[in-house]
């Protein structure tokens, strides 16, 4: 009795022990997850991402006889492209995003799906078309004539906004749905691309890519707080804001 | 190189180019080319872009006009020219702006009348910005 009693619970922890061994795996399958981008959590049909990438070199541009050319970048080779289509009143647009002096964000976009709706509405306000950075300009792209009506984009296209109708830009830059979103650097690097259900969403994941780029920092180190202490203390030290400052001391609220 | 065509006009995609192939109501065709961003509202002749311009940028303007005006003596141009810095002057501007230069130039190609205007940013760096203009102009095509 007792070595059929000893070997269940052998047996029990055996099994407790693989339980344990299965959670931490799928724990660490979702942080990995995680890490890419990948919200479980989420409603799947509206992910909610946007991810910046490390600097990567866009396609040299010809060079121009006579005209000094960039300085050259390091990084692989990816391929930012010009925006090349047709406005929704048939004429033809090519909008420059590689070499070019400043920063630009593509949104692309589709006159049938209600969550563009918003992304419409919202650039309508011109102090909206610069969410890619100061100075950055705003391209709207949607699929071509033949996939998109251009009377329908015509009345979405707020007046100032560049929309450019091409299937073309969907197939350069892998885009799998819209709305969908690409960050293109001053130098014409790709260095962010992402998914948001609002304008107000795909503000504060821009700010927050744009914040998180600026420090280096991943987000997995954001998420885990490693190190955290030495680099809050670093940064305050950087602001010039040392141990007995003067603000670290003073009542924040407002004085009567 | 790819190419942007549009109401019977075509031209190369040189990396850096805003362009846009535009036909307003009743009006031709005018083509609009420049190292920096195009706005969405300008003069056929670039007016709300060239105040703008740094010294280094380029403008480029192919405006059409009506089939007859093509036999009058001052389209006396056959086919899209190449530029030399020696066509360009200041006081060939739309507009005079201290600094910069430009020239406007008259032509028939393909039985269609058009006025070529080019600006440049700089009158100094007229050299080195004609050859900017040339690797758009030299793309230029009339169907």
């Amino acid at each position: 009795m007792t070595v059929v009693v000893w070997a269940l619970v052998v047996v029990v922890a055996l099994l407790v022990l693989m339980v344990v061994g299965l959670l931490r795996s799928h724990a660490e399958i979702l942080r990995a997850l995680h890490d890419l981008g990948v919200n479980l959590e989420a409603d799947p049909a509206r992910p909610t991402t946007f991810d910046l990438r490390d600097p990567v070199r866009a396609a040299e541009p010809e060079p121009t006889p006579g005209v000094a050319g960039p300085l050259p970048s390091s990084g692989p080779l990816v391929a930012a492209h010009d925006v090349v289509g047709v406005s929704p009143e048939g004429d033809g647009v090519a909008v420059a995003v590689t070499a070019v002096r400043t920063p630009t964000l593509i949104a692309f976009l589709s006159s049938g799906c209600a969550t563009c709706l918003d992304f419409w509405e919202a650039f309508a306000d011109e102090a909206n078309r610069t969410i890619g950075g100061p100075g950055s300009q705003l391209v709207v792209v949607t699929k071509g004539p033949e996939a998109e009506s251009p009377s329908a984009v015509a009345k979405l296209v707020p007046d100032g906004v560049v929309c450019v109708m091409s299937e073309h830009a969907f197939e350069d830059y892998g885009v799998p749905v819209a709305p969908y979103f690409v960050l293109v650097d001053a130098t014409g690097a790709v260095i962010g691309e992402g998914v948001a259900p609002s304008f107000d969403q795909l503000r504060s994941l821009l700010d927050k890519a744009v914040a998180d780029r600026a420090g280096r920092r991943s987000r997995r180190e954001l998420l885990r707080g490693r190190q955290r202490a030495a680099r809050i203390d670093r940064e305050l030290a950087e602001a010039g804001i040392t141990p007995g400052h003067p603000s670290l001391h003073s009542d924040p609220r407002p004085q009567d | 190189m790819r190419r942007l065509s549009a109401h019977g006009l075509s031209v190369g995609l040189v990396p850096g180019w805003d362009v846009r192939i535009e036909r307003r109501p009743a009006s031709f065709p005018v083509l609009h080319a420049s190292t920096q961003r195009l706005p969405a509202v300008r003069g056929d002749y670039g007016s709300g872009l060239v105040e703008t311009m740094r010294r280094q940028d380029v403008f480029v303007a192919l405006v059409e006009f009506d089939p007859a005006d093509g036999r009058t003596p001052m389209f006396s141009g056959r086919g899209i020219p190449a530029l030399r810095d020696g066509d360009f002057d200041p006081s060939a501007q739309q507009r005079v702006i201290p600094g910069m230069c430009g020239t406007q130039q008259f032509l028939v190609a393909n039985g269609r009348a058009f006025c070529l205007y080019v600006v440049l940013g700089s009158w100094v760096l007229r050299r080195q910005l004609t050859a900017t203009a040339n690797t758009l102009v030299g793309t230029l095509a009339v169907g």
